[in-house]
């Protein structure tokens, strides 16, 4: 499981200002090698700033900061137990954020939590696994 | 398999209960029939220590019974009560006291249809019933034949009629009760099956989803890999397509409360036999 104080946090890759550096990815997922992937895959292949975290905890921690992501894309089950990716779209709903949220899930369409994220208007759902092209479109679409 | 652990513990019981009221019923009779003259006790004393023989039996057999032994044991029962009737009907028939004729019969082909193990069985029974007491008249001397009341002892075909539609009524009943539990037992195998599949395809999920990216992820940082990771990206594309088959099980298994939080459960289960991780 992740470090809750330690966020999975990309380096800028431009020395400028620019969007990279003030319009980042978030992305909540509570596993760590595909936090991780995710992160670096994001950085290194969309050449966009992504800050991965792996609870609802670790998101709250981060405050204000995770309002600032162009896109958030949230798993929908956090591990057993925990706070969910719906509780972590809530959280960020009530602090204001406007921006596009996606969830991610392994589940059945038919699972609880799915139902449940499905009667969430705003909010899309794709089931994993994702190709990257869908990636590259759900970035490209949080951009604009 | 529950079907027929439901037929044979209905056989048993069934049988139990005719062998006990053979017991009971005979010795009660032989009660009321003490003051009939020259009234054997072998007869009643036969029937009722067959009764207890096979009450016997059957409890030591309890856990290894079946529906063949206990329709043996009903039809055993029967043979005792049939024969003990034809001698003791005799009895009261010649004993000049007002009696009504063939009681034990008629009431043997009402009580066949709610104890009989099988059609068949319990049909023989009920015949059985009937012709004693049919046989046993015409055996009789023609001035006691006229003593009887005006139909017998044609009333107790009568009697067979009903108790043979009642068995048939009581056995389909039984046979319905059956079917429909073999229905549900096999839905909640069905159910059972398909959340384990979807479970298994749901913990795929998130390691396959780490493979896609991180075969682009080396796809970008190093172009030599294409070979290797275009073979890598196809079987990832295969286990995906095996993903989606299983998409026909999302309907069958209906989620329960507390139910939701798979990774907590999943490695509770012999299913992997490996160390928990997350997903």
């Amino acid at each position: 499981m992740s470090n809750p104080t330690s966020p999975t946090v990309s380096p800028p890759h431009h020395d400028s200002e620019s969007e990279i550096d003030t319009q980042f990815m978030l992305f909540v997922e509570d596993n760590d090698d595909l936090r991780e992937t995710f992160v670096e895959l994001v950085t290194v292949v969309l050449e966009r700033r992504c800050i991965g975290v792996g609870s609802y905890e670790e998101l709250v921690a981060l405050g204000e900061e995770a309002l600032g992501c162009s896109v958030a894309i949230l798993d929908i089950n956090l591990g057993p137990h925990r706070r969910s990716g719906i509780d972590a779209y809530a959280w960020l709903r009530d602090k204001g954020y406007m921006g596009r949220i996606v969830f991610l899930t392994g589940h059945a369409s038919t699972h609880p939590l799915v139902v449940e994220a499905k009667r969430i208007g705003d909010a899309e759902i794709f089931s994993k696994p994702i190709d990257p092209d869908r990636l590259r479109s759900i970035v490209e679409g949080g951009r604009q | 398999m529950l079907s027929r652990d439901l037929a044979t513990r209905h056989a048993w019981r069934g049988a139990f209960v005719a062998a006990a009221l053979n017991a009971t019923g005979m010795t009660v009779d032989f009660l009321l029939a003490r003051d009939i003259p020259a009234m054997p006790i072998y007869p009643y004393a036969m029937s009722a220590l067959v009764g207890i023989s096979l009450i016997v039996f059957l409890l030591i057999r309890r856990q290894r019974t079946t529906v063949r032994l206990g329709s043996a044991v009903f039809l055993t029962n029967t043979a005792a009560i049939l024969v003990a009737l034809w001698i003791t009907s005799g009895y009261w028939a010649t004993s000049g006291r007002a009696w009504t004729p063939f009681q034990a019969n008629k009431l043997g082909t009402l009580a066949v249809p709610a104890l009989a193990p099988q059609l068949g069985v319990g049909l023989a029974a009920i015949a059985g019933f009937a012709a004693t007491a049919i046989g046993k008249f015409y055996v009789l001397e023609p001035e006691i034949q006229r003593g009887f009341p005006v139909g017998e002892p044609w009333f107790i075909l009568i009697y067979a009629l009903f108790g043979a539609v009642l068995l048939v009524y009581r056995l389909r009943g039984m046979a319905l009760e059956r079917e429909m539990l073999r229905v549900q037992a096999e839905a909640a195998g069905t159910e059972r099956l398909a959340r384990t599949v979807l479970r298994l395809r749901d913990y795929t999920n998130t390691p396959l989803q780490t493979i896609t990216f991180t075969t682009e992820l080396l796809r970008a940082k190093n172009h030599d890999l294409k070979p290797i990771l275009d073979r890598l990206e196809r079987a990832v594309d295969k286990l995906t397509e095996l993903g989606h088959a299983l998409n026909t099980y999302e309907n069958a298994h209906k989620w329960s409360p507390g139910e939701e939080s798979l990774d907590a459960t999943i490695m509770d289960e012999p299913l992997f036999g490996s160390e928990p991780q997350s997903r």
